[in-house]
Protein backbone atom coordinates (compact mmCIF):
# COMPACT_ATOMS: atom_id res chain seq x y z
CA UNK A 1 0.00 0.00 0.00
CA UNK A 2 2.71 2.14 1.03
CA UNK A 3 4.37 1.47 -2.26
CA UNK A 4 1.24 2.49 -4.30
CA UNK A 5 1.32 5.58 -2.30
CA UNK A 6 5.22 6.39 -3.02
CA UNK A 7 4.75 5.91 -6.71
CA UNK A 8 1.74 8.10 -6.83
CA UNK A 9 3.43 10.98 -5.28
CA UNK A 10 6.65 9.77 -7.63
CA UNK A 11 4.14 9.99 -10.86
CA UNK A 12 2.91 13.08 -9.25
CA UNK A 13 5.86 15.11 -8.80
CA UNK A 14 7.03 13.93 -12.94
CA UNK A 15 3.49 15.45 -13.70
CA UNK A 16 3.66 18.75 -11.94
CA UNK A 17 7.34 18.99 -13.32
CA UNK A 18 6.42 19.76 -16.92
CA UNK A 19 4.60 22.60 -18.02
CA UNK A 20 2.15 21.83 -21.27
CA UNK A 21 1.48 25.74 -21.54
CA UNK A 22 5.45 26.87 -21.34
CA UNK A 23 6.08 24.71 -23.56
CA UNK A 24 3.79 25.26 -25.91
CA UNK A 25 4.51 28.53 -26.06
CA UNK A 26 8.51 27.97 -26.54
CA UNK A 27 7.26 25.59 -28.97
CA UNK A 28 4.98 28.51 -31.43
CA UNK A 29 8.03 31.15 -30.51
CA UNK A 30 10.44 28.42 -32.52
CA UNK A 31 7.85 28.08 -35.29
CA UNK A 32 7.93 31.72 -35.50
CA UNK A 33 11.55 32.09 -35.24
CA UNK A 34 12.12 29.22 -38.16
CA UNK A 35 9.53 30.47 -40.50
CA UNK A 36 11.39 33.01 -42.42
CA UNK A 37 10.97 31.77 -45.67
CA UNK A 38 9.21 34.34 -48.15
CA UNK A 39 7.44 33.71 -51.49
CA UNK A 40 9.24 35.53 -54.25
CA UNK A 41 7.67 38.55 -55.73
CA UNK A 42 7.83 37.26 -58.99
CA UNK A 43 5.93 33.96 -58.81
CA UNK A 44 3.30 36.02 -56.78
CA UNK A 45 -0.19 36.50 -57.81
CA UNK A 46 -0.77 40.03 -58.25
CA UNK A 47 -3.48 40.84 -55.48
CA UNK A 48 -3.78 44.24 -55.91
CA UNK A 49 -6.36 44.67 -58.91
CA UNK A 50 -8.89 46.39 -58.01
CA UNK A 51 -12.46 44.64 -57.82
CA UNK A 52 -15.63 46.28 -59.75
CA UNK A 53 -16.62 47.93 -55.98
CA UNK A 54 -13.51 49.67 -55.68
CA UNK A 55 -12.69 47.35 -52.26
CA UNK A 56 -8.94 46.46 -53.09
CA UNK A 57 -8.93 42.38 -52.88
CA UNK A 58 -6.17 42.89 -50.47
CA UNK A 59 -8.87 43.25 -48.52
CA UNK A 60 -9.94 39.53 -48.58
CA UNK A 61 -10.60 37.99 -45.84
CA UNK A 62 -8.22 34.80 -45.24
CA UNK A 63 -5.57 36.76 -47.32
CA UNK A 64 -3.12 35.00 -45.09
CA UNK A 65 -4.67 31.91 -46.05
CA UNK A 66 -4.24 32.27 -49.87
CA UNK A 67 -0.91 33.47 -49.14
CA UNK A 68 -0.26 30.00 -47.53
CA UNK A 69 -2.00 28.06 -50.05
CA UNK A 70 0.61 29.24 -52.72
CA UNK A 71 3.59 28.81 -49.93
CA UNK A 72 2.39 25.04 -49.99
CA UNK A 73 2.34 24.63 -53.15
CA UNK A 74 5.67 25.85 -53.78
CA UNK A 75 6.67 23.60 -51.11
CA UNK A 76 5.07 20.62 -52.94
CA UNK A 77 7.72 18.36 -53.15
CA UNK A 78 5.60 16.41 -55.94
CA UNK A 79 6.11 19.51 -58.38
CA UNK A 80 8.27 21.75 -59.66
CA UNK A 81 6.68 24.89 -61.07
CA UNK A 82 8.44 26.90 -63.75
CA UNK A 83 6.00 29.86 -63.98
CA UNK A 84 3.04 30.89 -62.07
CA UNK A 85 0.87 34.13 -62.86
CA UNK A 86 -2.45 36.01 -63.33
CA UNK A 87 -2.81 37.07 -67.30
CA UNK A 88 -5.68 38.63 -66.08
CA UNK A 89 -6.95 40.52 -63.32
CA UNK A 90 -9.52 38.62 -60.98
CA UNK A 91 -13.12 38.66 -62.44
CA UNK A 92 -16.86 39.13 -60.27
CA UNK A 93 -19.55 37.54 -60.72
CA UNK A 94 -22.77 38.58 -58.89
CA UNK A 95 -25.03 35.72 -58.17
CA UNK A 96 -28.32 37.21 -56.38
CA UNK A 97 -26.34 39.58 -53.01
CA UNK A 98 -23.09 36.95 -53.28
CA UNK A 99 -20.70 38.31 -55.26
CA UNK A 100 -17.81 35.51 -56.07
CA UNK A 101 -13.61 36.48 -56.84
CA UNK A 102 -12.49 34.70 -59.81
CA UNK A 103 -8.55 34.48 -60.47
CA UNK A 104 -7.16 33.36 -63.46
CA UNK A 105 -4.38 31.90 -62.92
CA UNK A 106 -1.56 30.33 -65.30
CA UNK A 107 0.96 27.83 -63.91
CA UNK A 108 3.41 25.93 -65.50
CA UNK A 109 4.78 23.00 -63.39
CA UNK A 110 6.28 19.60 -64.03
CA UNK A 111 4.14 17.03 -61.77
CA UNK A 112 7.15 15.07 -60.64
CA UNK A 113 4.80 12.15 -59.60
CA UNK A 114 3.73 11.93 -63.37
CA UNK A 115 6.35 11.61 -66.06
CA UNK A 116 7.11 15.24 -65.82
CA UNK A 117 4.53 15.96 -67.73
CA UNK A 118 3.86 19.94 -68.34
CA UNK A 119 0.91 21.16 -66.62
CA UNK A 120 -1.24 24.43 -67.47
CA UNK A 121 -3.87 24.82 -65.09
CA UNK A 122 -6.25 28.18 -65.05
CA UNK A 123 -8.99 29.55 -63.27
CA UNK A 124 -8.86 29.51 -59.23
CA UNK A 125 -11.73 30.89 -56.69
CA UNK A 126 -10.08 33.52 -55.12
CA UNK A 127 -12.96 34.56 -52.79
CA UNK A 128 -16.72 35.09 -51.97
CA UNK A 129 -18.60 38.42 -50.75
CA UNK A 130 -21.08 37.87 -48.95
CA UNK A 131 -24.15 40.85 -48.63
CA UNK A 132 -22.48 43.69 -46.44
CA UNK A 133 -20.36 41.49 -45.47
CA UNK A 134 -16.28 40.73 -45.58
CA UNK A 135 -14.54 38.59 -48.17
CA UNK A 136 -14.50 35.07 -47.63
CA UNK A 137 -11.62 33.12 -48.70
CA UNK A 138 -12.66 29.85 -50.46
CA UNK A 139 -9.25 27.92 -49.92
CA UNK A 140 -10.31 28.24 -46.49
CA UNK A 141 -12.40 25.54 -46.61
CA UNK A 142 -9.65 23.07 -47.57
CA UNK A 143 -8.95 22.92 -44.07
CA UNK A 144 -12.23 21.98 -42.62
CA UNK A 145 -12.35 18.32 -43.40
CA UNK A 146 -12.95 18.45 -47.41
CA UNK A 147 -10.23 16.75 -48.40
CA UNK A 148 -10.12 14.70 -51.35
CA UNK A 149 -12.89 16.53 -52.57
CA UNK A 150 -12.38 18.60 -56.15
CA UNK A 151 -12.05 22.39 -55.75
CA UNK A 152 -15.49 22.86 -58.13
CA UNK A 153 -17.11 20.23 -55.96
CA UNK A 154 -15.91 22.26 -52.55
CA UNK A 155 -17.31 25.38 -53.91
CA UNK A 156 -20.50 24.25 -55.02
CA UNK A 157 -21.07 22.17 -51.65
CA UNK A 158 -20.65 25.51 -49.78
CA UNK A 159 -22.50 27.78 -51.91
CA UNK A 160 -25.18 26.38 -53.76
CA UNK A 161 -25.94 29.59 -55.78
CA UNK A 162 -22.17 29.67 -57.13
CA UNK A 163 -23.71 30.33 -61.05
CA UNK A 164 -23.59 27.29 -62.87
CA UNK A 165 -22.72 29.20 -66.24
CA UNK A 166 -19.32 30.49 -64.77
CA UNK A 167 -16.64 28.18 -66.24
CA UNK A 168 -14.66 26.68 -63.30
CA UNK A 169 -12.08 24.03 -64.06
CA UNK A 170 -11.13 22.48 -61.42
CA UNK A 171 -6.95 21.98 -61.72
CA UNK A 172 -7.26 18.68 -59.54
CA UNK A 173 -10.38 17.26 -61.82
CA UNK A 174 -7.89 17.37 -64.93
CA UNK A 175 -6.06 13.87 -66.18
CA UNK A 176 -2.89 13.76 -66.73
CA UNK A 177 -2.54 10.96 -69.43
CA UNK A 178 0.57 8.58 -68.80
CA UNK A 179 2.90 10.80 -70.43
CA UNK A 180 3.59 13.52 -72.62
CA UNK A 181 1.88 17.08 -72.20
CA UNK A 182 -0.87 17.46 -70.71
CA UNK A 183 -3.50 20.04 -71.41
CA UNK A 184 -6.21 21.62 -69.39
CA UNK A 185 -9.99 20.95 -70.43
CA UNK A 186 -10.29 24.63 -71.71
CA UNK A 187 -7.70 24.26 -74.37
CA UNK A 188 -9.02 21.00 -75.82
CA UNK A 189 -9.60 22.12 -78.75
CA UNK A 190 -6.10 21.92 -79.24
CA UNK A 191 -6.60 18.52 -80.17
CA UNK A 192 -3.05 17.50 -81.15
CA UNK A 193 -0.53 17.64 -77.85
CA UNK A 194 2.50 19.91 -78.28
CA UNK A 195 5.34 18.10 -77.95
CA UNK A 196 7.10 19.26 -74.94
CA UNK A 197 9.43 22.34 -74.90
CA UNK A 198 13.47 21.53 -75.55
CA UNK A 199 14.34 22.50 -71.95
CA UNK A 200 11.81 20.01 -70.38
CA UNK A 201 13.02 17.13 -72.72
CA UNK A 202 16.32 18.17 -71.55
CA UNK A 203 15.23 18.21 -67.90
CA UNK A 204 14.03 14.82 -68.28
CA UNK A 205 16.98 13.46 -70.15
CA UNK A 206 19.03 14.37 -67.21
CA UNK A 207 17.17 13.08 -64.24
CA UNK A 208 17.32 9.81 -65.75
CA UNK A 209 20.91 9.63 -66.83
CA UNK A 210 21.67 11.07 -63.31
CA UNK A 211 19.57 8.04 -61.64
CA UNK A 212 21.25 5.63 -64.30
CA UNK A 213 24.35 6.89 -63.55
CA UNK A 214 24.38 6.68 -59.63
CA UNK A 215 23.57 3.25 -59.89
CA UNK A 216 26.66 2.69 -62.08
CA UNK A 217 24.55 2.27 -65.39
CA UNK A 218 26.90 3.62 -67.53
CA UNK A 219 25.57 2.10 -70.93
CA UNK A 220 21.81 2.87 -70.20
CA UNK A 221 22.92 6.99 -69.65
CA UNK A 222 25.29 7.01 -72.29
CA UNK A 223 21.99 6.03 -74.26
CA UNK A 224 20.02 7.87 -72.91
CA UNK A 225 22.10 11.06 -73.42
CA UNK A 226 22.20 9.81 -77.29
CA UNK A 227 18.46 9.19 -77.46
CA UNK A 228 18.13 12.84 -76.10
CA UNK A 229 19.96 14.70 -78.67
CA UNK A 230 18.24 12.82 -81.33
CA UNK A 231 14.88 13.97 -80.01
CA UNK A 232 15.86 17.58 -79.11
CA UNK A 233 17.99 18.04 -82.59
CA UNK A 234 19.14 21.65 -83.06
CA UNK A 235 18.91 22.14 -79.28
CA UNK A 236 21.04 19.02 -78.26
CA UNK A 237 23.30 21.69 -76.67
CA UNK A 238 21.18 21.75 -73.85
CA UNK A 239 22.05 18.25 -72.89
CA UNK A 240 25.39 19.32 -72.23
CA UNK A 241 24.50 19.10 -68.40
CA UNK A 242 24.43 15.50 -68.55
CA UNK A 243 27.06 14.94 -70.67
CA UNK A 244 29.25 16.98 -67.67
CA UNK A 245 27.63 14.56 -65.47
CA UNK A 246 28.21 11.45 -67.54
CA UNK A 247 32.08 12.46 -68.11
CA UNK A 248 32.23 12.99 -64.19
CA UNK A 249 31.26 9.35 -63.24
CA UNK A 250 33.39 7.86 -65.79
CA UNK A 251 36.63 9.99 -64.33
CA UNK A 252 35.59 8.68 -61.40
CA UNK A 253 35.69 5.26 -62.16
CA UNK A 254 38.27 5.42 -63.96
CA UNK A 255 40.49 6.58 -61.02
CA UNK A 256 39.04 4.02 -58.66
CA UNK A 257 39.84 1.34 -61.23
CA UNK A 258 43.18 2.75 -61.86
CA UNK A 259 43.85 1.95 -58.42
CA UNK A 260 42.04 -1.75 -58.51
CA UNK A 261 44.37 -2.97 -61.14
CA UNK A 262 47.33 -3.23 -58.97
CA UNK A 263 45.58 -5.69 -56.96
CA UNK A 264 45.34 -9.47 -58.61
CA UNK A 265 41.89 -10.27 -57.25
CA UNK A 266 40.19 -6.92 -58.83
CA UNK A 267 42.47 -6.69 -62.11
CA UNK A 268 40.22 -8.51 -64.42
CA UNK A 269 36.85 -6.48 -63.20
CA UNK A 270 39.18 -3.09 -63.54
CA UNK A 271 40.26 -3.89 -66.49
CA UNK A 272 36.26 -4.42 -67.78
CA UNK A 273 35.22 -1.36 -66.21
CA UNK A 274 37.91 0.45 -67.95
CA UNK A 275 37.63 -1.24 -71.08
CA UNK A 276 33.63 -0.21 -70.48
CA UNK A 277 34.76 3.38 -70.07
CA UNK A 278 36.97 3.47 -73.12
CA UNK A 279 34.46 2.79 -75.58
CA UNK A 280 32.30 5.67 -74.77
CA UNK A 281 33.20 9.53 -76.10
CA UNK A 282 34.38 11.37 -73.09
CA UNK A 283 37.21 12.62 -72.25
CA UNK A 284 38.02 9.96 -70.04
CA UNK A 285 37.81 7.52 -72.35
CA UNK A 286 41.50 8.10 -73.03
CA UNK A 287 42.68 8.21 -69.94
CA UNK A 288 41.05 4.55 -69.72
CA UNK A 289 42.93 3.76 -72.90
CA UNK A 290 46.43 4.54 -71.85
CA UNK A 291 46.00 2.86 -68.27
CA UNK A 292 45.20 -0.18 -70.28
CA UNK A 293 47.89 0.45 -72.98
CA UNK A 294 50.83 -1.77 -70.39
CA UNK A 295 48.91 -4.49 -70.45
CA UNK A 296 48.11 -4.51 -74.20
CA UNK A 297 48.72 -8.06 -75.48
CA UNK A 298 48.33 -9.87 -72.13
CA UNK A 299 46.30 -12.90 -71.61
CA UNK A 300 43.82 -11.09 -69.00
CA UNK A 301 43.28 -7.98 -71.21
CA UNK A 302 41.74 -10.51 -73.43
CA UNK A 303 39.76 -12.06 -71.23
CA UNK A 304 38.48 -8.58 -70.13
CA UNK A 305 37.68 -7.61 -73.74
CA UNK A 306 36.41 -11.03 -74.29
CA UNK A 307 33.76 -10.37 -71.27
CA UNK A 308 33.17 -6.56 -72.17
CA UNK A 309 32.04 -7.78 -75.30
CA UNK A 310 30.02 -10.14 -73.71
CA UNK A 311 28.26 -7.23 -71.80
CA UNK A 312 28.36 -4.44 -74.07
CA UNK A 313 25.98 -6.86 -76.38
CA UNK A 314 23.38 -7.69 -73.61
CA UNK A 315 20.60 -5.69 -74.24
CA UNK A 316 19.30 -3.05 -71.46
CA UNK A 317 16.20 -4.01 -69.63
CA UNK B 1 10.19 1.05 5.76
CA UNK B 2 8.29 4.54 5.60
CA UNK B 3 11.57 6.19 5.77
CA UNK B 4 12.93 4.20 2.65
CA UNK B 5 9.98 5.25 0.94
CA UNK B 6 10.35 9.21 1.32
CA UNK B 7 14.24 8.77 0.83
CA UNK B 8 13.30 7.18 -2.60
CA UNK B 9 10.55 9.33 -3.04
CA UNK B 10 13.12 12.90 -2.46
CA UNK B 11 15.84 10.93 -4.49
CA UNK B 12 13.86 10.43 -7.74
CA UNK B 13 12.35 13.84 -7.39
CA UNK B 14 15.50 15.46 -6.75
CA UNK B 15 16.49 13.94 -9.69
CA UNK B 16 13.70 14.99 -11.41
CA UNK B 17 14.12 18.72 -10.63
CA UNK B 18 17.79 18.43 -11.58
CA UNK B 19 16.92 17.70 -15.24
CA UNK B 20 16.75 20.75 -17.16
CA UNK B 21 14.18 20.51 -19.87
CA UNK B 22 15.04 20.29 -23.70
CA UNK B 23 15.99 23.13 -25.52
CA UNK B 24 14.96 24.57 -28.68
CA UNK B 25 17.46 25.64 -31.17
CA UNK B 26 16.80 29.56 -30.96
CA UNK B 27 16.98 29.21 -27.03
CA UNK B 28 20.62 27.81 -28.08
CA UNK B 29 21.64 30.03 -30.21
CA UNK B 30 21.12 32.39 -27.45
CA UNK B 31 23.77 30.96 -25.68
CA UNK B 32 27.60 32.65 -26.50
CA UNK B 33 29.28 29.77 -25.23
CA UNK B 34 27.08 27.16 -27.45
CA UNK B 35 27.35 29.43 -30.25
CA UNK B 36 31.03 29.82 -30.19
CA UNK B 37 30.93 26.02 -29.85
CA UNK B 38 28.95 25.73 -32.69
CA UNK B 39 30.92 27.61 -35.07
CA UNK B 40 34.25 25.76 -34.27
CA UNK B 41 32.66 22.88 -35.14
CA UNK B 42 30.95 24.26 -38.52
CA UNK B 43 34.88 25.56 -39.36
CA UNK B 44 36.38 22.42 -38.68
CA UNK B 45 33.55 20.52 -40.84
CA UNK B 46 34.34 23.05 -43.63
CA UNK B 47 37.60 22.36 -43.87
CA UNK B 48 37.16 18.62 -43.49
CA UNK B 49 34.75 19.00 -46.46
CA UNK B 50 37.48 20.21 -48.92
CA UNK B 51 39.97 17.34 -47.57
CA UNK B 52 36.67 15.05 -48.65
CA UNK B 53 36.09 16.32 -51.83
CA UNK B 54 39.71 16.30 -52.38
CA UNK B 55 39.45 13.00 -51.74
CA UNK B 56 36.69 12.13 -53.91
CA UNK B 57 38.41 13.67 -56.67
CA UNK B 58 41.12 11.03 -56.68
CA UNK B 59 38.41 8.51 -56.13
CA UNK B 60 39.96 7.44 -53.09
CA UNK B 61 36.59 7.07 -50.98
CA UNK B 62 38.04 5.07 -47.49
CA UNK B 63 40.47 8.35 -47.26
CA UNK B 64 37.20 10.20 -47.63
CA UNK B 65 35.44 7.89 -44.63
CA UNK B 66 37.84 8.26 -42.50
CA UNK B 67 37.85 12.63 -42.47
CA UNK B 68 34.12 12.07 -41.97
CA UNK B 69 34.30 9.80 -39.66
CA UNK B 70 36.73 12.29 -37.49
CA UNK B 71 33.86 14.72 -37.85
CA UNK B 72 31.31 12.79 -36.56
CA UNK B 73 33.54 11.32 -33.68
CA UNK B 74 33.62 15.33 -33.25
CA UNK B 75 30.04 16.27 -32.97
CA UNK B 76 30.08 12.99 -30.50
CA UNK B 77 32.23 14.77 -28.16
CA UNK B 78 30.81 18.26 -28.12
CA UNK B 79 29.29 19.62 -25.10
CA UNK B 80 25.56 18.23 -24.90
CA UNK B 81 24.03 21.66 -25.55
CA UNK B 82 26.09 22.35 -28.66
CA UNK B 83 24.84 18.53 -29.70
CA UNK B 84 21.48 19.29 -29.40
CA UNK B 85 21.40 22.33 -31.24
CA UNK B 86 23.62 19.64 -34.41
CA UNK B 87 20.54 17.08 -33.76
CA UNK B 88 18.13 19.30 -36.24
CA UNK B 89 21.53 19.97 -38.39
CA UNK B 90 22.66 16.50 -40.46
CA UNK B 91 26.45 17.00 -40.80
CA UNK B 92 27.36 16.95 -44.33
CA UNK B 93 28.97 14.09 -46.24
CA UNK B 94 30.34 16.40 -49.02
CA UNK B 95 29.29 14.05 -51.63
CA UNK B 96 30.72 10.29 -49.92
CA UNK B 97 27.24 8.70 -49.79
CA UNK B 98 26.55 9.07 -53.16
CA UNK B 99 29.62 7.54 -54.44
CA UNK B 100 29.86 4.73 -51.56
CA UNK B 101 26.22 3.93 -53.20
CA UNK B 102 27.69 4.26 -56.85
CA UNK B 103 30.71 1.78 -55.52
CA UNK B 104 28.36 -0.67 -54.27
CA UNK B 105 26.36 -0.99 -57.35
CA UNK B 106 29.12 -1.69 -59.27
CA UNK B 107 29.99 -3.81 -57.00
CA UNK B 108 27.26 -5.21 -56.79
CA UNK B 109 26.54 -5.54 -61.21
CA UNK B 110 30.64 -7.73 -60.90
CA UNK B 111 28.65 -10.25 -58.40
CA UNK B 112 26.32 -11.03 -61.75
CA UNK B 113 29.49 -11.89 -63.78
CA UNK B 114 31.39 -15.23 -62.91
CA UNK B 115 34.75 -13.86 -64.04
CA UNK B 116 34.19 -10.77 -61.96
CA UNK B 117 32.33 -11.95 -58.84
CA UNK B 118 35.32 -12.48 -56.76
CA UNK B 119 36.58 -8.68 -57.34
CA UNK B 120 32.61 -7.82 -56.52
CA UNK B 121 33.27 -9.24 -53.23
CA UNK B 122 36.47 -7.52 -52.80
CA UNK B 123 35.42 -4.42 -52.94
CA UNK B 124 32.14 -5.16 -50.73
CA UNK B 125 34.13 -6.38 -47.99
CA UNK B 126 36.47 -2.84 -48.78
CA UNK B 127 32.57 -0.93 -49.15
CA UNK B 128 31.49 -2.77 -45.55
CA UNK B 129 34.87 -1.47 -43.26
CA UNK B 130 33.06 1.59 -43.56
CA UNK B 131 30.21 0.54 -41.60
CA UNK B 132 29.03 3.80 -39.82
CA UNK B 133 28.42 4.78 -43.54
CA UNK B 134 24.53 3.76 -45.30
CA UNK B 135 26.26 2.11 -48.04
CA UNK B 136 28.92 0.38 -45.90
CA UNK B 137 26.02 -1.47 -43.57
CA UNK B 138 24.03 -2.07 -47.20
CA UNK B 139 27.56 -3.56 -48.28
CA UNK B 140 27.29 -5.95 -44.62
CA UNK B 141 23.96 -7.05 -45.68
CA UNK B 142 25.03 -8.16 -48.64
CA UNK B 143 27.90 -10.01 -48.18
CA UNK B 144 25.99 -11.74 -44.96
CA UNK B 145 23.67 -13.40 -47.43
CA UNK B 146 26.29 -14.54 -50.00
CA UNK B 147 28.41 -15.43 -46.44
CA UNK B 148 28.66 -19.57 -47.49
CA UNK B 149 29.19 -18.57 -51.21
CA UNK B 150 32.85 -19.90 -51.84
CA UNK B 151 34.33 -17.55 -54.10
CA UNK B 152 33.91 -14.83 -51.53
CA UNK B 153 35.06 -17.34 -48.57
CA UNK B 154 38.02 -17.51 -51.05
CA UNK B 155 38.06 -14.12 -51.29
CA UNK B 156 38.42 -13.84 -47.81
CA UNK B 157 40.71 -16.42 -47.09
CA UNK B 158 43.01 -14.56 -49.87
CA UNK B 159 42.51 -11.21 -48.05
CA UNK B 160 43.60 -12.85 -44.75
CA UNK B 161 46.90 -14.11 -46.26
CA UNK B 162 47.79 -10.77 -47.90
CA UNK B 163 47.15 -9.22 -44.34
CA UNK B 164 44.09 -7.26 -45.23
CA UNK B 165 40.97 -6.68 -43.22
Amino acid sequence: MKCIFAGFLLLASIVSAQDPAAFKARMLAYQDAINYSKIETDVMVDLTSLSPEGAKILQVEGFDDLNDFWKASRRDPTRLFLSRSTPKPPEFHKAGTTLYGLLYVEEKYVDLRKKRAVFLTKETLVGVKYPRGKWKKILRFRQKGYAGKTEAELVRSNFPDFPAAIKFADPVAVSLGPSGPSMHPALAKLSQPEPDPPDIVALRVETLVERALAVGDFKRASELIANGKEELGTSARLLQYASLTFEKFARYEVARNTERLKHPTSRLAAMVALLEIASFETRSAKVAKSTLAPFSGSEELKQAESIASKLSTEVTP
Amino acid sequence: MVQKILFLFFLFSGILVAQSPPQLPFELLQQPAVVEAWGKFMHKQGAVGTLIGGHLKKADLASAYKEWLAIHELAGAMPDTVKQLMASIPIEDYGMEDWGRFELARSLAELEVPETRAAGFHELIQLAAMSKASFGASAKEVLFKNRKDPVLQAVVQEMKKGGTK
